[in-house]
């Protein structure tokens, strides 16, 4: 699967001046770098079944994800706050990746 | 909040979430502000909000509900401009935080340019709203607040210690501002310090710093309130609420104020309150006289609100011009119907059970207008009771027995209160006072209308 439309908000990225400001490029970086460890306590709040911690966890991430443009991350948090059952680390880390690759081609442009 | 010119662009941040914080501290400085973060319910608590301009609060935190923290602000500090920022399924939330006295909320992405403007321009309106707000000397219509007025007035010319003794609600934190506001130490700190609120420990450490366990096996030293507020102003609610082991660390720093030269020792005014005299207190050994002595030079006690409601409609106006300013709302009128209700109802909460009313009708008002229907029921029902007592005249065979039916009525329309009692029968306090004991009523109970 490769990164699409529905993964980045290209409209939100202008308006914070990601490609024009270094320091919000930073914090963009810094964002997706920090997404495997918040997946990672995610899925081990499931794992231990702490449903409070999971949802937490995904509102958390739902509002930088949210903040940062990577409107995929957003809005699968968001299903994830109403259901938090049906967390699926997998699909996490995939969406993950594609937001990774959905930045780096959006520098590319 | 009286804002010294360093702290007037302090931006607090409550928010868990590492990159949004990121974020919203890179466009508070781009806007010119301060940004301060605090990840945590506990930390931001744990910060002297009278030195921020505005507070931006997340309301889910990992530790904490964001909406507590906002009605602590709102309870503490008034003037302090509260946003909220929520997520785009918490809409409910983000209503009650309005009627609670938010300024405005954002939700999650926010617009960044959006939030900015509105905090930037929220924050010369609530400055002029503080002005409108605020105890400027004015033509009180009671007899009370002109003693009140007089007392501010002495208070502010001298830097002594201050005693402000009035019940809860009273205004007290209003009037400590007030006479800071009007003194020589005005554009220094003001802080507050919630005796009641706090142990002894926490409060040793709010007034006197100390070190403070910040996770476990970490201490970092934290300033006290004495230390920080060097220059300004210390208002103590609750002074008798001060354990007596502390009540002498207290005289300490007070008479060291005074002739040292010691850099660590803060120069600060007191100013203190208390819900009811301290001579009790005194006599039960539990509150220090040479403590008193110090404070009782400036003595002013604070009346019920509903013992200077002549003034009711100036408390009102200043009030609603406070709310509608920080709200962005056109200023609603009263009815003449809406004023009666407000000046007859015997608000048990004082100045800030009033100021929550008229909160909570400005978020509920729409046409300009604020009726007697607008008002919660409570205060309605006082004033209904009152043009329409219903005495039941069945059974009663003499003018006496009327006379009694008839005060028995006023003092429960008025939840006892003699002196409204007598103004709705037309008779002098006095009278009241005679009926009352002429029909050994002095022990009557007290039907309220309230909850």
């Amino acid at each position: 699967m490769s990164a699409s439309e529905s993964d980045l908000d290209m409209g939100r990225l202008v308006r914070l001046g990601a490609f024009d400001e270094p320091a919000i490029a930073r914090i963009i970086v810094h964002f997706l770098e920090t997404l495997d460890e918040r997946i990672a306590a995610m899925a081990a709040a499931a794992a231990a079944g702490d449903t409070g911690a999971l949802i937490h966890q995904a509102h958390q991430l739902r509002g930088s994800a949210a903040n940062c443009g990577f409107c995929g991350l957003a809005t699968a948090c968001s299903a994830l706050v109403s259901a938090p059952s049906g967390f699926d680390a997998l699909a996490f880390r995939t969406l993950a990746g594609r937001a990774r690759e959905a930045w780096q081609a959006a520098r590319g442009l | 909040m009286t804002a010294s010119s360093s702290t007037r662009n302090q931006l607090l941040i409550v928010d868990d979430d590492l990159i949004t914080t990121e974020l919203l501290s890179h466009f508070a400085i781009q806007n010119d502000f301060k940004p301060v973060v605090s990840s945590t319910f506990r930390e931001a608590a744990a910060l002297d909000w009278g030195n921020f301009a505005a507070m931006l609060i997340d309301l889910e935190l990992s530790d904490g509900d964001g909406f507590e923290l906002l009605c602590r602000a709102r309870k503490q500090y008034p003037q302090l401009a509260c946003f909220i920022v929520t997520s785009r399924d918490q809409a409910e939330s983000a209503v009650s935080a309005l009627k609670t006295g938010a300024v405005d909320y954002f939700t999650k992405p926010f617009e960044h340019a959006q939030m900015f403007a509105s905090i930037r321009a929220a924050l010369p309106r609530l400055e002029k709203a503080r002005r409108a707000g605020s105890l400027s000397p004015c033509e009180w219509k009671s007899a009370g607040m002109a003693t009140v007025e007089e007392g501010l007035r002495t208070a502010a010319r001298n830097d002594l210690p201050v005693l402000l003794v009035g019940e809860a609600g009273s205004g007290r934190r209003v009037f400590a501002q007030q006479i800071h506001s009007r003194s020589d130490r005005a554009k220094l700190p003001f802080a507050t310090v919630y005796a009641a609120d706090l142990d002894e420990t926490a409060l040793e450490l709010e007034l006197f710093g100390g070190e403070s366990r910040q996770s476990p096996g970490t201490y970092v030293r934290r300033r006290g309130k004495i230390e920080s507020v060097h220059g300004g102003t210390l208002f103590i609610q609750d002074i008798d609420q001060v354990p007596i082991t502390l009540q002498g660390r207290l005289i300490d720093a007070l008479e060291r104020v005074s002739g040292t030269a010691d850099a660590r020792i803060s120069d600060f005014r007191l100013i203190a309150s208390s819900c009811a005299k301290l001579d009790d207190p005194i006599k039960r050994k539990q509150f220090r006289d040479d403590l008193f002595y110090l404070l009782s030079t400036n003595t002013v006690h604070l009346p019920k609100l509903s013992d200077v409601a002549e003034d009711i409609p100036i408390w009102c106006d200043r009030i609603l011009t406070e709310i509608c300013l920080k709200q962005r709302v056109r200023r609603p009128r009263f009815t003449k119907g809406a004023l009666e209700a407000l000046v007859d109802y015997p608000w048990p909460g004082n100045l800030d059970q009033l100021r929550q009313t008229l909160e909570q009708v400005v978020v509920g008002s729409e046409a300009g207008l604020i009726g007697r229907e607008d008002l919660p029921d409570e205060v309605q029902d006082g004033a209904v009771s009152q043009d329409g007592a219903a005495v039941d005249l069945a059974g009663v065979a003499r003018i006496d027995d009327l006379e009694k039916l008839s005060l028995v009525s006023a003092l429960d329309a008025c939840s006892g209160n003699r002196r409204r009692a007598a103004k709705r029968l037309g008779v002098s306090l006095r009278t009241i006072y005679n009926m009352i004991d002429r029909h050994s009523l002095r022990h009557h109970p007290v039907r309220t209308n309230l909850p």
